[in-house]
């Protein structure tokens, strides 16, 4: 079992509950989770030291196996509940998400997992799931009939061309560690390019 | 007139067959008889088979054939590559349906004796016929019938090598193909700047002895080879002299330089010895280094792994129900999370079942969450800091290995740049690699030269005393021979003489020479040296050549046996005077009782006319190719000018009897 990916489980379905008041469906962990990976790579980081990867499926969604395993294995344990289709933690699993959160094994993938939620907080949930549905590779997979593997050395370089852009229009901007403000940046901009599109 | 008085009995040709010898298309067999007159002329058009007849007669003879442009090196060296060259002779004149059938028969007389032999065109070692008669009692001396083709031809060579008073069988080949013919290969005795042919000729003609001829003809290759070596060795030594002054030359002004060149060298390769350690370190730190990082990413995936094994197992088994946010609103509102319904029964009977550690809703018994050891989580924080801890050692590892990285790329091109100056330097100071190596430094180079040239020197020292060693041998026999020319000189000078006066008009003398390892002949024309080739024409010299070779036959033959002549077409380009003079030389040979075997062709030549006038019928038999064989296109449109020509010569021959009134009265011949 990927402990990455349940830290990323845990500290989403946090995240997202917060911010939705109404848990955290299983197709928005596994879009933030893609958007976290893909602010370490803005950040140069080699897509496999995320820890796991995704694929995209036929509907157009990024996806996790570990993800997806990782949720159904801290339902079991009880780190999580569901309700319906949404998940939120358990009291165990809160407490062992807030230690979890101080291991520096987690510490900079927290940094991005926050990052990525942080924008639901700047504009709606549904907006960000769509916005994120224009990220280059995802767009360029929509509809294909088997999924497939997202951020290969392709997809890693279109998605660079992106922040490249992102990186000059916020050059002179001293925004620290905050990746949330590029994060907000590119959705916005991907979200424009959808509906110019 | 001169008289015979050698002493070796030349052979006297009586008749010839040819027979399925496809160059002669009109008949499969053709005779020829010799006997009928001393002169027999076969007469016709160029390229209907004059030479080949003549050189078949010879092949007969001795199985071979001579090959033009084949230098003489000794009589039996040349003997082996004529008879080599005989079967490729034939082979483009006789058609390869014939190649078995193909012979030819001769008969001749040597001495007392009478050989009738058959040779097959294309086995020049073998007789498939060999009869030897004795003419006192008509019987035959031999039976070769149970014998081989080549027991057979081995034995008439031996027959007739004793017969003719020879030593070998090599020196009747060389006197059938160098002295008995003139053919179409025109090579001269007298005129050859060597003169080794002649000396041979000379040695059979004078010495009267074929064994010291033999040797002599020995000695004189053994002489030419170690002059051959002598040469080889003064041209190494000087080509080693050549490559050593090269070196001073060179070396003078590098020796000038040469401590400086040496150190420069030395500083240079130490320069590029300690660039390549100092690379080997850096190689040696980085593998280090690459290791060490190896080891600690390797400790980084095991703790990981732990971590997420740990985190696994504080996973398993089943979820505290307590904590279900449905029980624990349903418990802090008294109210089912599930119906709605209020009331405090509900809130009692499911803190009873949690109490009992079973399920609320199913009853199913579930491990105490509290009694669940926080023991996981501490471990996952323990490896959490171990985790940190290797990743904190392996980011360190980043400078520290690019640092070497980047060194190393220095130290190697520190390495190129060492090594591309040391091969610069080396390519253009090549002395100074020597320097300081005692085996194989510019001294020891020039010493090995110089060692070379002594060498080379001594041999060719060695080469010229073992060469003079052989003269000295040599010495006594060219004495002798100039003793024994000296002795017959009264007879062969006026023989001569009279043959080439008898063309040339002028009063022509020779006498033998000695020069160095050979002996020759001097020729005087009206007492002037006439050595020179370009004080008489080709012809000319073709004409005095003939003269020698008549006059050697005649001075190295038995009076009863005066031997042979073979010519080839010999008027060339003579003007008509001469032509007639040639035909007058000729006569004369006859006179002194030769045969003359010659070819020519059908025109109006003088030499043949002249020769018909003085010999008549009775002396000169003549035979026409057109019998043996076609004319070709251009020559049958012109065959009346042929058959005009044929008729002069005929008509020359027939009048013999008044057109000697012309000519001035001779002494008798010999015979």
């Amino acid at each position: 079992m990927s402990a990455a990916a349940s830290f990323d489980a845990l500290r989403l379905c946090a995240e997202i509950s917060a911010a939705s008041g109404a848990g955290a469906a299983a197709v928005e962990i596994h879009t933030f989770a893609y958007f976290g990976c893909l602010l370490s790579v803005y950040e140069d980081r080699p897509p496999a030291e995320w820890g796991y990867g995704f694929r995209v499926t036929p509907a157009g969604a990024p996806y996790s196996d570990e993800l997806d395993s990782a949720l159904k294995t801290l339902r079991a344990g009880g780190m999580i509940v569901n309700y319906g289709h949404a998940f939120d933690l358990s009291s165990p699993g809160r407490a062992d998400l807030e230690l979890l959160c101080t291991h520096a094994t987690n510490r900079a993938r927290l940094r991005y997992l926050s990052s990525a939620a942080g924008t639901a907080l700047l504009m709606p949930l549904p907006a960000v799931t769509s916005a994120l549905s224009r990220e280059p590779q995802l767009q360029e997979f929509l509809g294909a009939p088997t999924s497939r593997d997202l951020l290969d050395e392709v997809g890693v370089d279109a998605v660079k061309a992106h922040f490249e852009v992102i990186t000059r229009v916020l050059a002179d901007r001293d925004l620290g560690d905050d990746l949330t403000v590029p994060a907000s940046l590119w959705l916005t901009a991907l979200a424009e390019q959808a509906s110019d599109g | 007139m001169t008289e015979a008085s050698g002493t070796l009995v030349l052979p006297e040709l009586e008749s010839a067959c040819l027979r399925s010898f496809s160059l002669f298309t009109r008949t499969d067999r053709i005779e020829v008889d010799f006997s009928t007159a001393p002169v027999f002329c076969l007469v016709g058009a160029n390229g209907l088979g004059k030479s080949t007849f003549l050189a078949a007669l010879s092949y007969a003879l001795t199985g071979a054939v001579a090959q033009p442009g084949r230098k003489f090196r000794g009589v039996r060296q040349y003997y082996k590559q004529a008879r080599s060259y005989a079967p490729k002779y034939f082979r483009g004149r006789i058609k390869p349906r014939d190649e078995e059938s193909a012979e030819i028969s001769l008969t001749f007389r040597a001495g007392t004796r009478r050989y009738s032999l058959t040779r097959a065109m294309f086995n020049a070692v073998g007789l498939r016929e060999l009869t030897i008669t004795d003419l006192d009692d008509g019987e035959s001396i031999l039976d070769t019938s149970d014998l081989d083709d080549e027991e057979r031809n081995a034995l008439y060579q031996a027959n007739l090598t004793k017969d003719i008073g020879l030593d070998e069988f090599d020196q009747f080949v060389f006197l059938q193909l160098f002295i008995l013919s003139f053919d179409e290969r025109r090579e001269l005795l007298f005129f050859d700047q060597e003169q080794k042919l002649l000396q041979q000729a000379l040695y059979i003609t004078f010495d009267l002895d074929p064994a010291r001829a033999k040797e002599a003809d020995k000695l004189d290759r053994r002489i030419e080879g170690l002059e051959s070596l002598a040469r080889n060795a003064k041209w190494q030594a000087t080509n080693a002299r050549n490559q050593l002054e090269a070196l001073v030359s060179a070396g003078e002004e590098a020796f000038a330089e040469i401590d400086e060149g040496a150190n420069e060298q030395r500083r240079l390769q130490a320069d590029r010895d300690e660039a390549l350690e100092g690379q080997e370190r850096v190689e040696r730190a980085l593998a280090d280094a690459r290791l060490a990082l190896a080891e600690q990413t390797a400790s980084l995936q095991a703790l990981r792994g732990e971590y997420d094994s740990v985190w696994s197992d504080r996973l398993q088994g089943n979820g505290d129900p307590a904590a279900h946010p449905l029980i624990l609103a349903t418990i802090e509102d008294a109210r089912c999370g599930l119906c709605g319904t209020e009331t405090a029964e509900v809130v009692a009977r499911i803190e009873s079942a949690l109490a009992e550690h079973h399920c609320p809703l199913c009853a199913t018994a579930v491990s105490d969450a509290a009694a669940k050891p926080d023991e996981t989580m501490a471990r996952l924080g323990e490896l959490d800091a171990g985790i940190s801890e290797v990743q904190d050692r392996i980011v360190e590892f980043g400078p520290s290995l690019q640092k070497l990285e980047e060194e190393l790329t220095s130290s190697r091109a520190h390495v190129d740049f060492a090594s591309k100056s040391l091969a610069d330097f080396e390519a253009k100071n090549p002395l100074a690699l020597f320097e300081g190596d005692p085996t194989i430094g510019l001294k020891a180079i020039a010493d090995r030269f110089k060692a070379q040239i002594a060498a080379f020197e001594k041999e060719k020292e060695e080469k010229r005393a073992e060469r003079d060693e052989v003269r000295k041998k040599l010495k006594p026999l060219q004495e002798r021979l100039v003793r024994s020319f000296k002795t017959a000189e009264e007879q062969f000078i006026p023989s001569f003489s009279e043959l080439a006066r008898e063309f040339l008009g002028l009063d022509i003398e020779i006498d033998i020479e000695q020069k160095n390892d050979t002996v020759g002949l001097e020729l005087r024309v009206e007492g002037s040296p006439r050595r020179a080739t370009d004080t008489l024409s080709e012809s000319q010299r073709f004409f005095i050549d003939i003269a020698l070779r008549m006059a050697l036959i005649q001075q190295m033959s038995d009076s009863s046996s005066p031997g042979w002549l073979f010519v080839d077409t010999p008027e060339g380009s003579l003007d008509i005077a001469y032509e007639s003079r040639a035909g007058e030389m000729f006569n004369l040979f006859v006179e002194r009782g030769h045969q003359l075997v010659m070819t020519a062709n059908i025109n109006s030549s003088q030499l043949l006319q002249r020769l018909a006038v003085r010999c008549g019928e009775e002396g000169l038999a003549l035979e026409r190719m057109t019998d043996w064989t076609d004319l070709s296109a251009v020559q049958s449109s012109e065959e009346d000018a042929f058959q005009m020509a044929w008729g002069e010569i005929t008509a020359s021959r027939r009048s013999k009897e008044a057109k000697a009134k012309e000519r001035p009265k001779r002494s008798p011949s010999k015979r």
